[in-house]
């Protein structure tokens, strides 16, 4: 169902564009991010997110090439490049994420939750070990792509 | 169910970070050690792959504005939406003054909007960690 939907916003973003038009797509790599830490950009501390949802991703990448397929669209280039936010503690990160984009509201295994709380903890103890200047950051690879609509 | 959403990017970070599932009101000025993307390779990317002179361009899911800002000075006009009526208040109350008039932003959810739209309308589509 989340699939056809995706799916039929990109049939009416093609509606929307002229026919010389072009649609950018930015939407994360399929593989598991990093939680850094840096202190004068020396790495102190990266290791995977321990959980990782990537159905939706999945699902975006899948209607993305059903539309390429259908010929709707066409890729005409795309690349990939390092995105990370940086706060100066995991708290504080995370509290902004919270805050900025509030959104899923799926709930998280228990398990999960304890991992990544003493994950959080060993990241917190490196930086306070490592003291003033230090930063807590995600880091994701990004893909971008430029389409350009066809029309029969 | 909602196939655009809003700044999809950071919802997966704050499940990562194991953040709370309940939005909160963001307090002004509470952020200020945050840094997205200060290397600019977003905008690099973005700039290497686009031409946004003269363009009349659509952005679906802009969340606060953050990318809307990188690129809006550039182009003719951006209309930009999010379903989201706390991320278009920020965008909003943040607009750079000198993009007055150039940026239009409204709180719309995509099928709603083009429902509303007619056929060829933008130069260019943007989805920045939206499609989800």
């Amino acid at each position: 169902m989340k699939h056809e939907g995706m799916v039929h916003a990109l049939e009416e973003i093609q509606r929307l564009l002229r026919p010389d038009g072009s649609l950018i797509d930015i939407h994360p790599v399929l593989e598991a991010p990093l939680i850094e830490a840096y202190q004068g950009g020396k790495v102190l501390f990266a290791e995977p997110v321990l959980f990782r949802d990537y159905e939706d991703d999945r699902q975006a990448e899948d209607a993305l090439a059903q539309i390429v397929q259908r010929r709707l669209f066409v890729i005409e280039r795309s690349s990939e490049f390092d995105f990370l936010t940086y706060g100066s503690s995991v708290a504080e990160l995370r509290d902004f994420m919270t805050k900025a984009n509030a959104y899923d509201e799926r709930p998280k295994d228990e398990a999960v939750v304890a991992r990544e709380a003493e994950q959080s903890a060993r990241v917190e103890e490196i930086m306070q070990t490592a003291g003033e200047g230090a930063e807590v950051a995600y880091h994701e690879r990004g893909r971008i792509a430029r389409l350009r609509p066809m029309r029969s | 169910m909602q196939p655009i959403c809003s700044a999809s990017r950071r919802k997966r970070l704050m499940l990562a970070l194991g953040g709370a599932a309940t939005p909160r009101r963001c307090r002004k000025g509470n952020h200020m050690a945050i840094r997205v993307d200060p290397e600019n390779n977003e905008t690099r990317a973005l700039f290497d792959l686009a031409d946004f002179s003269g363009q009349h361009v659509l952005e679906i899911g802009c969340g606060d504005g953050r990318l809307t800002w990188l690129y809006a000075g550039r182009t003719a006009h951006v209309t930009a939406i999010d379903p989201f009526a706390e991320s278009i208040a920020r965008a909003r109350e943040n607009l750079p003054r000198e993009l007055q008039g150039r940026v239009e932003f409204h709180h719309i959810a995509f099928e709603d909007f083009a429902a509303t739209s007619e056929q060829s309308t933008f130069d260019m589509a943007i989805l920045p960690w939206s499609l989800c």
